[in-house]
């Protein structure tokens, strides 16, 4: 394995099980104010200082983890989804439904998503875990969608689709057994790429004041790090770090993928 | 018909879907921006006033936005407003109303040079370190451009920012002092450096890329035989032709340059269109976040409509529909 390749695989790992063993990972519950120790250095009871607001800095770090995986899995698995059933359908039926299909998805694509992302989570009333996933998504599937149907179109015509479809395969079969094996690999490298971008535009949304309220978050940890950076540097550093290295190992894995999936990729 | 009346024909075929679809794209964002707000979960006016609001304050906010008619009417005055530039009024920054479309005017130019400066910064970087990491594919120069790509995608402005601030106005202390005739750029070049670094790291895998491709072509080998000079072939015979997917990536990317420009205004304090966005957000200030929203819309439709026409000028295969 090359060193890029394993250093993403282990940043990857890492975030995920941080986040699904915060709950007994953190040193405090999420939530957990120590008002009496607002702003406080590094101690026994606080290993890594406490904020504002006297949360404690590594709890806030581990429960953020658990944030940027549930919004970015979340925000892919839901794009992936919608953009299979559209791409899927637009490839296969052709025509005016492709049109129609495609002119929407390309609108999409238009659109720059992350202002959007912005309105939305702002005309909800506010940041929550669930808003901040519907924002992204709004504009999400596009690309997904894209993607899919140029996959379609290119093994639609191949000798074994056209040959199970004279031996009297059925649609589903068709789309199912045939098309989709063909359509997962690109699919599977974009989504990898869109995790990135969500943990991403979740972190710039929670550092513009519209991230999930109802949680923490690196974007949000960040924002306050970066007002108190003279006084307490480790709380931006640490949180834009913990952003910065989910981004590039998460990245690192597509890369990865891509070379494996895709081997024109490998002569670049 | 003739080869060269096809040819015409076909051009303006070309032209007139690129400003269709720019149309089109304009609808739908027009059209999305309007049902964001009326169609999220709750009455718009507690999601945006606060459920605590006093009752007078929603009654007004409904009115203003003419909530009460039916969604096909506001929709029809949202359009006939927006055609005579109408974004608006804003009631929340001051005493007096003042028209939203003047205060994004008035905004607009920080943002617009902050981003021109974060675009020159990003090709200046991009652009020879993409070309000499190709050239020399596997080489010292281009592990490390790889290595910057890589890193540089992933660091969020928001972080790099408040670094930079530390290092350059901290603990370096450049800012100028206030007799220097540099004075007025001073606030400019980190906010860009910044936005511009980040930007570069996006780019340069692409100028690698597409010079690459351009490397392995025939007409390359055959500069290279004649016995032009190296720098002679990459920037005479290769860059020329390198440069539509940069320049198709440029546009991508205009994209994290906007939503980038939001966060860098706010990192540095700095004012522009984001500031004006985020101080509507805070304010719960409807009438400014949706012009903002639709401005930053309009000009990223522009500038890609805009991209793909040069696009049309420049590349004589895009014009007239030959096989890529």
């Amino acid at each position: 394995m090359r060193p890029g390749t394993l250093l993403g695989t282990a940043l990857v790992v890492l975030w995920f099980a941080v986040a699904a063993a915060s709950p007994w990972l953190a040193p405090y519950p999420d939530g957990h104010r120590d008002l009496t120790a607002p702003l406080a250095a590094p101690s026994k009871a606080h290993r890594l200082g406490t904020t504002e607001d006297g949360t404690d800095v590594l709890s806030a770090l581990i429960h953020g983890a658990r944030s940027a995986a549930i919004v970015g899995v979340a925000t892919v698995a839901v794009s992936v989804g919608l953009g299979l059933c559209i791409g899927l359908i637009a490839g296969w039926r052709g025509g005016a439904t492709d049109l129609l299909l495609m002119t929407l998805t390309e609108m999409f694509l238009a659109f720059p998503g992350f202002l959007l992302a912005l309105l939305i989570v702002f005309v909800s009333g506010g940041g929550s875990l669930l808003s901040v996933v519907v924002a992204l998504n709004v504009t999400g599937w596009a690309g997904f969608a894209r993607l899919v149907r140029a996959q379609v179109l290119s093994v639609k015509g191949l000798d074994f689709i056209v040959a199970s479809k004279a031996l009297g395969a059925s649609t589903q079969r068709l789309l199912f057994r045939h098309v989709l094996p063909n359509v997962i690999g690109p699919v599977t490298v974009q989504a990898t790429f869109a995790l990135a971008g969500a943990v991403l535009a979740e972190a710039s949304l929670s550092f513009l004041g519209l991230g999930p309220a109802d949680t923490v978050s690196w974007g949000a940890l960040l924002d306050e790090g970066a007002v108190l950076f003279l006084k307490t540097p480790q709380l931006a550093l640490l949180s834009g770090g913990a952003v910065a290295l989910t981004v590039l190992g998460v990245n690192l894995l597509g890369d990865a993928l891509r070379d494996r999936l895709d081997p024109r990729s490998l002569q670049r | 018909m003739s080869v060269g009346r096809g040819r015409a024909l076909s051009a303006a075929l070309s032209v007139a879907k690129v400003i269709g679809r720019g149309i089109l794209s304009l609808a739908g964002a027009v059209t999305l921006v309007f049902l964001s707000l009326r169609l999220a979960p709750g009455d718009p006016a507690d999601n945006i006033l606060g459920a605590d609001a006093p009752a007078a304050a929603k009654t007004a906010f409904r009115e203003r936005l003419l909530l009460d008619l039916p969604l096909v009417d506001q929709y029809g005055v949202l359009w006939s407003n927006l055609a005579r530039g109408d974004l608006g009024v804003s009631y929340a920054a001051a005493e007096r109303p003042i028209p939203v479309s003047r205060l994004v005017a008035e905004a607009l130019p920080a943002t617009l040079e902050l981003a021109l400066a974060a675009l020159l910064i990003a090709a200046f970087i991009a652009v020879p370190l993409g070309t000499l990491s190709a050239r020399f594919q596997h080489g010292p120069v281009d592990v490390a451009t790889l290595a910057f790509a890589m890193f540089g995608a992933a660091v969020p402005v928001f972080w790099s920012g408040p670094l930079l601030l530390y290092l350059f106005a901290v603990r370096l202390d450049v800012s100028p002092d206030p007799g220097d005739p540099l004075r007025g750029l001073a606030p400019l070049v980190l906010p860009a450096a910044a936005l511009g670094i980040a930007l570069a790291a996006r780019l340069v895998r692409t100028v690698r890329a597409s010079v690459l491709d351009v490397l392995r072509l025939d007409f390359v080998t055959l500069a290279r035989a004649k016995g032009l000079p190296e720098s002679r072939v990459l920037f005479r015979h290769v860059l020329r032709n390198a440069w539509i997917p940069v320049v198709t990536v440029m546009g991508l990317q205009l994209a994290a340059l906007l939503s980038g420009a939001i966060v860098t205004e706010k990192v540095f304090a700095r004012p522009g269109l984001g500031t004006l966005l985020l101080d509507g957000i805070a304010r719960r200030d409807y009438a400014v976040v949706q012009g903002c929203v639709l401005v930053g819309t309009l000009a990223w439709v522009l500038v890609n409509a805009g991209l793909e026409l040069l696009y049309l000028a420049l590349d004589p295969r895009v014009r007239t529909g030959a096989p890529r």
